[in-house]
């Protein structure tokens, strides 16, 4: 079902961009762009909740929760929900093209896997998922899985004459990716300091680079790519959408973007 | 505060896990390898090498005495004199005393994994290596020489003693010099081969993954004559009396005329054979994906199938008059069974034996 569902259109999908550009490494590119632009419905809901919640801080009624229950996070938690459900805001809707992400993620990660039939397992399992009647095996391999100087299929490092060590250039351009993407569009700091749900982003903003930078260490620079270009495809849309927060990462302006939370909505920045 | 930053590490955690078990990691992509020599069967399963005695299955040696999950053991071990030779996936060449397993020497110089086990030749160690060479090293494992190929090698070669012959996922056949390494002559089978060729007088058979079996002339690589079977060719034919048989990859024993290649007579069986079979005394024996030991007589004729429980993908070997059968993901990695396709002895990593 799965195989059926997720990983057999990948693997064709892959060796047939693979097939006409004939470098792997920009089949993976262009699928990942691919699927980004499958998938912007869900970001542009995305968006819109995002916008939604910038546009709740600036509230008067949201506002004077903030100030009125700030001893009583029970009670702020409490009236901020009701304000959600009256204004038909879901908090959580941003969480889901990210969620809907992680099978891709694990479907990718296997199609790779089995596209670079590293292994006689894996090709045989490539040669039973490819549609006979929309790829003949014979005409996709063998697969060169070199890009630039990386392999597709094993972890990225890149080896510098007098370093006896290889350094992990892809998974430390996915922390920085993750990390800037995660910042930019994220809704400017809400104005209660116990907003929980700034928080949980704020630690999210945090945790989420180091995670995607692990896995980008130690699983194939294919996935690693992926990460890549989706964090720079992510900051393209939002950008088109007009909604990215360059100030988030300015941090010469931190303390200019998280000046008290009470101040009136005229005055305070975007 | 300090509560949400405990459940988002543990919610990061868990998805790392998840991630880390659905992606397959560690997921086992190839087969076991063995080698019979001497009173010794040699066993190369995922990251140990294991020594067992014929007779018994008992274990004599394991070698590395701390495995690791990225060396990776599946190629069938070689003997030379004294020496075992095993190849890995981490790029590795080692060189066992194979009566104690103690390690002789280790050759690093490869980029790529050894997806199959090296041909020995008097004092030459021939081994091909996913990153598209060929290395060959003398018995105290320095380099001789190395052949680059445009892509990968996934399968021994053979040799009359002059020259090496083997396939690459480059879609190429390539005679190489044993001495010099340098090439002979290279013939185009226009798919990728990972199959080993069959060397009989003068003649090479050899089949592609797209199921076209060639016979060409070893002297000077021309094609003699090519025939399309079933599926994808992944293992060297068996000659006997001037009639190959070989297993494809649809499952089906080929008999084939050797000298114009025409197809006798086939026979279907369950699921796709990829190891090489092996010649008895009466017919000819292979293993097939459904776990089914079939064998049939020279005429063709089915004279019995037993089932066990794995996939028979490793080729069969002989074990004194008894036949080795290597069984991916079943319980018992290794079987020794008798020609009727009794059990005498069995292989289990857990229990270590029987």
């Amino acid at each position: 079902m799965w195989d059926t569902i997720i990983i057999e259109p990948f693997i064709n999908l892959l060796l047939w961009i693979s097939k006409l550009v004939g470098n792997f490494g920009v089949a993976i590119i262009l699928f990942t762009i691919l699927t980004k632009i499958v998938l912007y419905p869900l970001t542009a809901k995305q968006i819109k909740s995002s916008t939604a919640m910038q546009e709740l801080q600036k509230d008067k009624r949201y506002i004077e929760i903030q100030t009125k229950y700030k001893g009583d996070k029970e009670r702020l938690a409490q009236e901020q929900m009701k304000l959600y459900q009256e204004l038909k805001i879901n908090p959580m809707s941003s969480c889901l093209p990210t969620l809907i992400q992680f099978p891709i993620i694990i479907g990718l990660y296997q199609a790779l896997i089995q596209t670079m039939a590293s292994g006689p397992i894996d090709l045989l399992k490539l040669s039973r998922h490819i549609y006979p009647n929309f790829l003949n095996l014979a005409d996709v391999l063998p697969l060169t899985s070199k890009f630039l100087w990386m392999d597709i299929g094993a972890p990225e490092r890149l080896f510098i004459p007098g370093i006896n060590f290889g350094i992990p250039v892809l998974a430390i351009v996915v922390v920085i990716t993750t990390y800037i993407s995660s910042k930019i569009i994220a809704p400017p700091p809400s104005p209660g300091a116990n907003d929980q749900g700034a928080m949980m982003s704020k630690m999210m903003n945090i945790y989420m680079p180091f995670l995607m930078g692990w896995l980008a260490w130690s699983l194939q620079s294919g996935l690693a790519l992926y990460f890549v270009v989706t964090n720079l495809v992510q900051i393209a849309q939002y950008a088109i959408a007009g909604n990215v927060h360059w100030d988030n990462i300015a941090f010469w302006k931190k303390n200019e973007t998280t000046k008290p939370s009470v101040l009136p909505p005229s005055k305070r920045g975007k | 505060m300090k509560n949400n930053r405990l459940i988002l590490i543990l919610l990061f955690s868990l998805t790392a896990l998840l991630l880390s078990a659905c992606t397959g990691a560690g997921q086992t992509n190839s087969w076991a390898g063995v080698t019979v020599a001497d009173e010794y069967v040699y066993l190369a399963n995922g990251n140990l090498v294991y020594a067992l005695n014929g007779d018994s299955g008992n274990t004599t040696w394991e070698y590395p005495q701390k495995a690791s999950a990225q060396r990776l053991f599946y190629a069938e071990p070689a003997l030379a004199g004294e020496q075992l030779i095993v190849v890995d996936y981490a790029h590795g060449m080692t060189s066992l005393n194979a009566k104690t397993g103690a390690e002789t020497w280790s050759f690093e110089d490869a980029k790529g994994r050894y997806i199959d086990s090296p041909l020995v030749l008097d004092d030459l160690i021939v081994a091909p290596n996913a990153d598209g060479s060929m290395y060959a090293v003398n018995l105290s494992g320095n380099l001789v020489w190395t052949f680059e190929a445009e892509h990968a090698l996934w399968a021994r070669p053979v040799s009359d003693g002059e020259t090496v012959y083997f396939t690459s996922m480059d879609k190429n056949l390539y005679a190489v010099n044993a001495t010099s390494g340098e090439l002979s002559w290279k013939t185009d089978l226009k798919i990728s081969a990972v199959a080993r060729a069959l060397l009989d007088n003068g003649t090479l058979y050899v089949g592609n993954l797209d199921g076209t079996l060639f016979a060409l002339n070893a002297a000077d690589g021309s094609i003699l004559w090519e025939q399309k079977v079933g599926g994808g060719i992944w293992a060297a034919p068996l000659l006997h009396e001037g009639k190959l048989y070989l297993g494809d990859q649809s499952g089906r024993i080929n008999i084939l005329d050797s000298t114009d290649g025409k197809v006798i007579q086939y026979i279907e069986t369950e699921s796709a054979i990829l190891g090489a079979g092996v010649l008895l005394e009466n017919g000819v024996a292979f293993g097939n994906e459904a776990g089914e030991l079939i064998v049939i007589g020279f005429n063709g004729e089915r004279l019995w199938t037993r089932t066990f429980d794995g996939s028979l993908y490793s080729n069969i070997q002989k074990n004194g008059e008894d036949l080795l059968l290597t069984l991916t993901q079943g319980e018992k990695p290794l079987l020794a069974v008798d020609l009727n396709g009794n059990e005498i002895w069995n292989f289990s990593i857990k229990s270590d034996k029987k």
